[in-house]
Order: structure tokens, then C-alpha cells, then sequence
């Protein structure tokens, strides 16, 4: 017969697929995803290819596009056979994709689907043919009593498996219940099957979906009571029911969704581990009289797991509302604090200005001349009144952060005269102290995608740090290439007194300190440096910091190029 | 020369003191006010140079003078420089549309101020 190639990850999906072709006559290739099977099809050239569509490394779609390209092989009909044939149709015949079957199908669809494709008599017309042909003569496209029966078998487990992965992963509720409802319906094999959830106060339904082999039937159906009669039965007993016609008085018949008669009739409680809250009913058993007693441990199997899977979803739904109503609470509690610390720092800038006001008019000797000594005074409470300006400008910078109410304007800044500035700034300072500061000039580099202020922010906290905790050498400041591309790398490097490996992980924290041998007072909240990370990682970059305990720190930082640098520098 | 007249708007009395001491020390006139309302009232009478404006103040708000001036001709161009422990965000950008010269959060850097008035006032540094 033919050369087919079968496509599919899950290995039992593509051993029942092997199986099933084989003994239909075909020589069968076997590819568990898209690019394996792209392979294949070029060395081989198969007559079709049947696919599944989600799958690793390359799917479907990808595959049938990239199939219809080649020259040599674009002319191979394919069949997507998929669990999501709804969703597939649309987008699958634009492909090239001769036929879309639903996964699972039953063995002679898939055979009969195949035959066409490849432009033969299909799988039952040659049964027919073969059975006019002579009684008793075993054809060869025959499939055995025997193989049929494993074969659905198969179907069944797979399609259990398949079934039980999906509701593990389907978020969405009547999704789940849809899927369900009709997985049910096709591997127990009925004409119409439907199910009902009951609503917390257990006396009706809330939610009711169905599958019907005819559409038809499925538009005109009606929400039975949930206590109707038979039904009724199932869930105050929690035991399945299973019934053919003629059905004594337990409105059976009242069920047919469009008034005709029903010949079987299956129905199982959904039953969780503690409760019953709901039920799954079938009408009407396909190619027999009645609903066998596998087909009844099937549906009480499957009951089970859509139980647990829909009471996970609802507890997954619970847990979802309960962590945005968290979230916002949260948010309000930020803002509150927002307007908190706002209010809190106007209060202490007017009483810090007045104070302020008055040491400068002595110091500047507004009111009378002072002696030496009390300029001394004079200055280091001027001194300490700035550093509680900063602090309180932090603390307001910290809230504004974690509320996300930074305002924060990114645009090209060139780093040569802020390095300049800094230098001018800092200098005296470090002379005083007798260290160096050295600040290599950023020359030649392009301009970053920064906030000008914010940046100065980071960099005076950094060289505020890299004074106060050197005694001696030098502090550098220089700009340079970052090893991420479209990124500069700004480093603040001292000679000073370094960090323990201890403290290494902790000094971006909030509220950090280091601990200091030497008898100095407490500088700043400890917030400068979380800062910093903060300020850093809204232009986009990384903060980090290399020292060892007595042998300098290195605060390295690194800042976005501007976008069109960034593309300058692709392209060339 | 007469000295040039700055009206400082102002409702703490510790930093209208202060002001008043620098202000004088660099040769400029004073004049108070100590709420919002009393700040156009003076201003009218006094007929200042320039107003150093607070944003907080009894009766209104350092806007709402702003608003105001406008609206009287005698003091429609009165330059404003604001002084004020408020947030710049926000309220610099509010302050500047509103016409002030310029923006100074509190403790201000005496330095600037006295530069922001000399080069508003027009004199020569």
C-alpha cells in the first residue's frame, strides 16, 4: 500500500497510530516531532504524513509550512489528527492541511480519513467489497475481531491519559468541563452525553455542558432539574445507574434532547472525596443495545478525575481572587504610606530649614563675629542638619519606590560632564580627607538612556560611601564598555576599609549598616545603597559590588545605552 | 539708591525671622505676611519688588496667592520665588506653570536663593 509517516509525541498516541496502519497494509515512518519529521520526509519521501499539532522543538503548523516549501515534498497531503480539532480547522486548511481529525478517533475514522487522502477505496467500502467478494474469505485489509477490541482498548487508555494531562493543566473551568464532556462521550462511545454541576446549596444545577455526535441535538437540549427522577437517583444514592429501553417510570425519556427515543442510558455521580456534586449522564450506546459494565467503571473513572481536576480549578480559582483582593490591599497600604512619609518629611523640612537658616546666619556671621571654636561647632551641626536632609530625601525616595511612584524620565545623557560635575563636587572633600580622587574621563563613548538626576543620585551615594569608609589611598570613578551588549558599566572603586564576605550578600538590603571598628557615628538610615539598586534596576541595569575585608570596594553598576546606539551597534 | 523691597510670605515666625536677618544683611527691605490672605493685603500696600512665597500657608495656599496677583493689576508682575519644605515633584512643576521664577525645597541653599534673587531682581552679583 502506501508510505505514511506518523507524527506524534506522546509514544503511545504513535504506537497506536504504527500499529493501526500497519495492519491496514502500510509501511509506516515514525517522527516524534515536527523537525524529526521534516527529516524524514526529505530522505523518504512518504505518500502522507498524519500529525499531531502541539509538539516540543516544532509544531505542526511550523512543520506543514516549512513541508510546503520544499519543492521536492510540498505535494504531500497531511492529516492533523489533534485533541484540538476545533481550534485547528481555522488555521490548519490555509497551511495546506488536507484533514483535521479529532483525537481520539475511532480506528476505522482515522483508516477511512487515510484511504481518501491518498485517493484509495476507503477502509469499510473495501470491507463491504471484500465481504461481497465471498463469505468467509479473509481479506487482506481486514483488521481482526481480536485487534479491533485491543485497538479500542488503546484508544481508550490514551485518550484517558491524554485527558488527564489536559484537566491537570486547563485554568478555565467549563473549558475543562466541555473537554471533558466530550472525551467521555466519544471513548465510551455514545450519541449524546451531558453533565451537570450542582450549586453550593446542592438543590439545582449551576453549570451544564454536553456533547452530541449531532449538533442538533446539543442546540436544543434543556437543563434537567437536578433531582430528576433517575438523576435524581444517582445522587442521592452515589452510585452509577445504568438502564435500557423499555425504561420503567424514572423519566429516562424526559431526557432526549430533541424527543426521540432513547435506547440506553448511563449515569454516574461526580463524586469528590467528600461529596457528590454532580453528575455525568449518557444516552444511547453506540453499535449495541446497552451500556456495558466496563463502559460503567470507565465513567465512574473518569468521574473521578474531573472531580479532583475541578476542584482543584476552583480552588486554584479561590486562591487566584484571594491574591488580588491581597495584592490590593497591599497597593492601598504602599499608597497610604506614600502619603505617609510624604507628609511625615514636609513636617520635618520646616523645623530642619529653621534650624538650618540659623546656623548658616552665624556662620556667616550675620549675627556678630564668632570665634574659631565656635565656628567649629557651628559647622558639624551644619553638618549633621544636611545629613538629615538626605536621609529624609531618602526615606521619601525608598516609599515612592516601593509604591511604583518614582517619577523617573529616561533619556540620552551624556556621562562626560556628569563625571565632571562629580569631580568638582567630591574633590575637596577627598583632599581634605588626603585621599585621592581620580575621575577618568569618559571620552568616546556614547550617551546612555539614563534619568540625569536619578543617575547623579546613585553616583553621589556610592562616592559618599567610597569617603566615608576610606582613610587612605584613592577612589576612582570610570566609565567602560559592559560585557552585555547595549549596556556602559559605571565603576566606583576605593582603597578603603572593604566589605566581609558576611556582609557581601546583605549591603543592598534595606536598612543594612555596616558595622563599623572605628569609633564613628552613625551615618545615614542604611537605605543608600537599596536605593541605589532601586535607581539601577529602573534605567534596566544590575548593581554588584567585588571586595575583600581591608582591600577596597569595587561598586559597579551599568546603565542602557540609548536605543539608537544600541541599533547603531548591531548594524554595523 | 532706594533698597529694593522683598515681601516675605511666610507663616512660620522662626524662618521669617532668619530670612528677614539675610535679607537685610544683603541689603534688601522686608516686608511679612503670615497667611495667604494677608499676603495680598501687604503686598498691595507695600508694593514689593519680590515675593518669597510658601507653599503652606493659614488661609490658602501659596497657589492661591499666585492666582490671585494675577488678577490685581498692582501686582500682576510681581516676580514670586517660591521657598517651601513641599516635594518638588509635583509641585515645582505646578509652581513654575503658575509663574513663580523659580523653586527652592527647604532647608534652601542660601548661596542660590541669594543668586535666584539678585539675578530676578536684576541687580548685579
Amino acid at each position: 500500500m502506501a508510505r505514511i509517516l506518523a507524527v506524534d509525541d506522546r509514544p503511545i498516541n504513535l504506537q497506536f497510530l504504527v500499529s493501526l496502519l500497519s495492519h491496514d497494509g502500510h509501511s509506516v515512518l515514525e517522527a516524534s516531532n515536527g523537525q524529526e519529521a521534516l527529516d524524514i520526509a526529505r530522505g523518504q519521501h512518504p505518500d502522507l504524513v498524519i500529525a499531531d499539532i502541539e509538539m516540543p522543538v516544532m509544531d505542526g503548523y511550523e512543520f506543514v509550512t516549512q513541508l510546503r516549501t520544499d519543492p521536492r515534498i510540498a505535494d504531500t497531503p497531511v492529516i492533523f489528527y489533534t485533541a484540538h480539532a476545533g481550534e485547528a480547522k481555522f488555521v490548519a486548511q490555509p497551511c495546506g492541511v488536507t484533514q483535521v481529525l479529532t483525537k481520539p478517533a475511532e480506528p476505522e475514522v482515522i483508516l477511512n480519513t487515510v484511504s481518501s487522502a491518498l485517493g484509495e477505496l476507503s477502509f469499510t467500502e473495501r470491507q463491504v467489497q471484500s465481504a461481497g467478494a465471498g463469505a468467509g474469505v479473509e481479506s487482506p485489509g481486514k483488521i481482526p475481531d481480536a485487534l479491533i477490541t485491543l485497538q479500542a482498548v488503546s484508544l481508550r487508555l490514551s485518550a484517558l491519559i491524554e485527558l488527564g494531562l489536559e484537566l491537570a493543566s486547563e485554568r478555565d473551568p467549563q473549558r475543562q468541563l466541555d473537554r471533558f464532556c466530550s472525551t467521555a462521550r466519544s471513548i465510551i462511545g455514545s450519541s449524546y452525553a451531558a453533565l451537570g454541576i450542582l450549586d453550593d446549596g446542592k438543590q439545582s444545577i449551576r453549570t451544564f455542558v454536553v456533547s452530541a455526535g449531532d449538533p442538533e441535538k446539543k442546540s436544543n437540549h434543556t437543563v434537567p432539574p437536578a433531582y430528576h427522577g433517575v438523576l435524581g437517583k444517582v445522587l442521592t444514592e452515589r452510585r452509577p445507574l445504568r438502564l435500557r429501553s423499555p425504561f420503567s417510570d424514572l423519566g429516562v425519556m424526559d431526557l432526549s434532547p430533541d424527543g426521540s427515543p432513547i435506547s440506553s442510558f448511563l449515569c454516574v455521580p461526580l463524586l469528590s472525596p467528600t461529596d457528590v456534586y454532580g453528575w455525568l449522564y449518557l444516552l444511547d450506546k453506540l453499535g449495541a443495545e446497552e451500556f456495558s459494565a466496563e463502559d460503567e467503571r470507565l465513567a465512574m473513572t473518569l468521574a473521578a478525575q474531573v472531580a479532583v481536576a475541578y476542584e482543584n480549578v476552583v480552588l486554584y480559582e479561590t486562591a487566584a481572587r484571594n491574591a488580588e483582593e491581597l495584592d490590593k490591599t497591599r497597593r492601598q497600604e504602599l499608597e497610604m504610606k506614600d502619603q505617609f512619609v510624604s507628609h511625615v518629611s514636609h513636617e520635618l523640612r520646616s523645623p530642619l530649614a529653621v534650624i538650618h537658616q540659623f546656623v548658616t546666619l552665624m556662620l556667616d556671621g550675620l549675627a556678630g563675629e564668632i570665634t574659631a571654636e565656635q565656628r567649629e561647632h557651628l559647622d558639624v551641626v551644619l553638618r549633621n542638619t544636611l545629613q538629615l536632609r538626605e536621609m529624609i530625601s531618602d526615606l521619601l525616595d525608598i516609599t515612592r519606590a516601593e509604591a511604583g511612584k518614582l517619577l523617573f524620565e529616561q533619556h540620552g545623557v551624556s556621562l562626560l560632564p556628569l563625571f565632571i560635575e562629580l569631580e568638582r563636587n567630591y574633590r575637596e572633600r577627598a583632599v581634605q580627607k588626603g585621599i585621592l580622587f581620580l575621575v577618568q574621563e569618559p571620552r568616546g563613548l556614547p550617551l546612555v538612556y539614563a534619568d540625569p538626576q536619578r543617575l547623579r543620585q546613585v553616583l553621589a551615594n556610592l562616592i559618599d560611601n567610597a569617603l566615608k569608609f576610606t582613610e587612605r589611598g584613592k577612589i576612582t570613578i570610570r566609565a567602560s564598555w559592559d560585557d552585555q551588549p547595549g549596556f556602559m558599566r559605571i565603576t566606583v572603586s576605593d582603597t578603603g576599609c572593604g566589605i566581609s564576605e558576611r556582609s557581601l550578600p546583605l549591603v543592598f538590603n534595606r536598612l543594612y549598616q555596616e558595622e563599623t571598628t572605628v569609633a564613628q557615628s552613625r551615618k545615614g538610615l542604611g537605605l543608600g545603597l537599596h536605593i541605589c539598586e532601586q535607581l539601577v534596576s529602573l534605567h534596566g541595569g544590575r548593581i554588584w559590588v567585588e571586595s575583600r575585608k581591608d582591600h577596597g570596594s569595587t561598586f559597579i553598576f551599568t546603565v542602557p545605552l540609548r536605543i539608537e546606539e544600541i541599533r547603531k551597534g548591531r548594524n554595523t | 539708591m532706594t533698597k529694593k523691597k522683598i515681601l516675605i510670605v511666610e507663616d512660620d515666625q522662626d524662618m521669617r525671622r532668619a530670612l528677614n536677618v539675610r535679607l537685610r544683611a544683603n541689603n534688601y527691605d522686608t516686608a511679612f505676611a503670615s497667611d495667604a490672605i494677608l499676603a495680598l493685603s501687604i503686598a498691595k500696600k507695600e508694593q514689593p519688588d519680590l515675593v518669597l512665597l510658601d507653599l503652606g500657608l493659614p488661609a490658602g495656599d501659596g497657589f492661591l496667592v499666585m492666582e490671585r496677583m494675577k488678577n490685581i493689576a498692582s501686582l500682576s508682575g510681581l516676580p514670586v520665588i517660591v521657598v517651601s519644605a513641599r516635594d518638588p515633584e509635583g509641585n515645582k512643576d505646578r509652581a513654575l506653570s503658575a509663574g513663580a521664577e523659580a523653586f527652592f525645597q527647604k532647608p534652601v541653599d542660601n548661596e542660590q536663593l541669594m543668586a535666584a534673587i539678585r539675578s530676578t531682581l536684576g541687580d548685579a552679583d
